[in-house]
């Protein structure tokens, strides 16, 4: 390995997980790269069918090229699991469309590596910024935020946020469990009913750079119902493993990993 | 012999030379063979002795065409669950097998890059 993971070069690592992004993909990589020189970037190359690959080799990231479309998902979780065989202690997930502008991450990354918590959302709608979403979306938004604090017992106000950062913990947590269908809502439940601690974040995102995502009334009614099935799904399911197990797992792993190193 | 008893007769001909026309080739594995299998056998029972049938109707008190047809959709139903449950189960592996495959490509390939120089 050209670089040991356990230096602190190679303690933080940015997923940018991207499907066909090759027009704004090297430019996230390279404000990446100037915001956070110390990090790492890897960009998850869902199967796309341009060149996204290629762009971002050429922006200096790392690149991991699923050999299908997962779908975003599977995507982040092949990241997921990347940190995690990686040795990777923070992970920063943003989107490859220009969507999140790095120079946030900073703000996103304090309250995981204060140790405040175990997942930090970058919020559009904590405090009042530029994005402007449609009427269909807003309601979705409204009411997945009202749901969600419901079930988390918690205030959330932005669900369907892709901006996060995530600790060694809820990192393992999701690169084992992350549910493939809707990760940004179900995620957010499946880690605060295993004891995982979430907290929000102002924000500000730009507009799409690049490609269009336009949800009128009849896809977002639809895509309310899936989310919505899936949420009553994952409250019915058997629970994920616990927090404290995880935190044991590490902890035996790495007492292991320091006997193994005196031996 | 009935006329219905050589039609399931023949049905379950079909079923079973079907079943293991699609072993002998490979396209179906034996552990999942094993429900078809045994669809024939029942078939060629049925076929052999109607009485049983009449009996069995008679027993669980099954005598409406309805009922019996509910039987059958019902059956059809849970094989069904059962294919559903298998597809997800296989489109797990396959998505985790994906991720894995792609996780040690790129370990791979950072690895030649940087033993590249040194040789």
């Amino acid at each position: 390995m050209d670089e040991a993971p356990s230096t602190p070069a190679t303690r933080l690592l940015v997923v940018i997980p991207a499907w066909n992004e090759a027009a704004s993909i090297g430019s996230v990589v390279a404000a990446v790269r100037r915001e956070l020189p110390e990090a790492v970037t890897l960009v998850v190359n869902d199967g796309s069918t341009d060149d996204t690959s290629a762009e971002a080799r050429r922006a200096g990231a790392r690149v991991m090229d699923l050999p299908d479309n997962l779908g975003i998902g599977g995507a982040v979780q092949a990241g997921y699991l990347y940190a995690v065989r990686e040795g990777f202690e923070v992970v920063a997930r943003i989107d490859g469309d220009g969507q999140h502008p790095p120079s946030e991450i900073l703000k996103v990354l304090a309250p995981v590596l204060e140790g405040r918590a175990d997942l930090a959302i970058g919020s559009r709608f904590l405090e009042a910024g530029d994005y402007r979403p449609s009427r269909a979306r807003r309601a979705g938004i409204r009411l997945f935020a009202w749901l969600l604090s419901r079930i988390c017992g918690q205030r959330l106000t932005d669900t369907t946020s892709g901006f996060r950062v995530s600790g060694r913990l809820a990192t393992a947590h999701m690169a084992d469990r992350l549910p493939c269908d809707y990760p940004e809502v179900e995620s957010l439940i499946s880690l605060r009913l295993a004891g995982y601690t979430l907290f929000e974040v102002p924000v500000e995102m730009a507009d799409r750079a690049e490609g269009i995502s336009s949800i009128g009334w009849t896809r977002a009614v639809y895509y309310v119902l899936k989310v919505l099935l899936a949420v009553a799904v994952d409250l019915c399911a058997k629970p994920h493993g616990s927090r404290e197990e995880m935190a044991r797992r590490f902890a035996s792993e790495s007492k292991k990993a320091s006997e193994d190193a005196s031996c | 012999m009935l006329k219905i008893q050589i039609f399931i007769g023949i049905v379950g001909v079909v079923f079973s030379l079907t079943t293991l026309e699609l072993l002998r080739r490979r396209l179906l594995r034996p552990r999942y063979a094993l429900v078809w299998a045994g669809m024939s056998a029942v078939t060629f029972f049925v076929a052999l002795f109607p009485r049983l049938v009449a009996m069995a109707a008679e027993l669980t008190g099954m005598t409406y065409t309805s009922a019996v047809i509910t039987l059958i959709f019902a059956f059809g139903a849970l094989m069904l669950m059962n294919y559903s449950v298998i597809v997800s189960r296989q489109s797990n592996r396959i998505i985790r097998l994906t991720q894995e495959v792609a996780v040690l490509r790129e370990q791979l390939e950072r690895h030649v890059a940087a033993s590249r120089p040194r040789e």
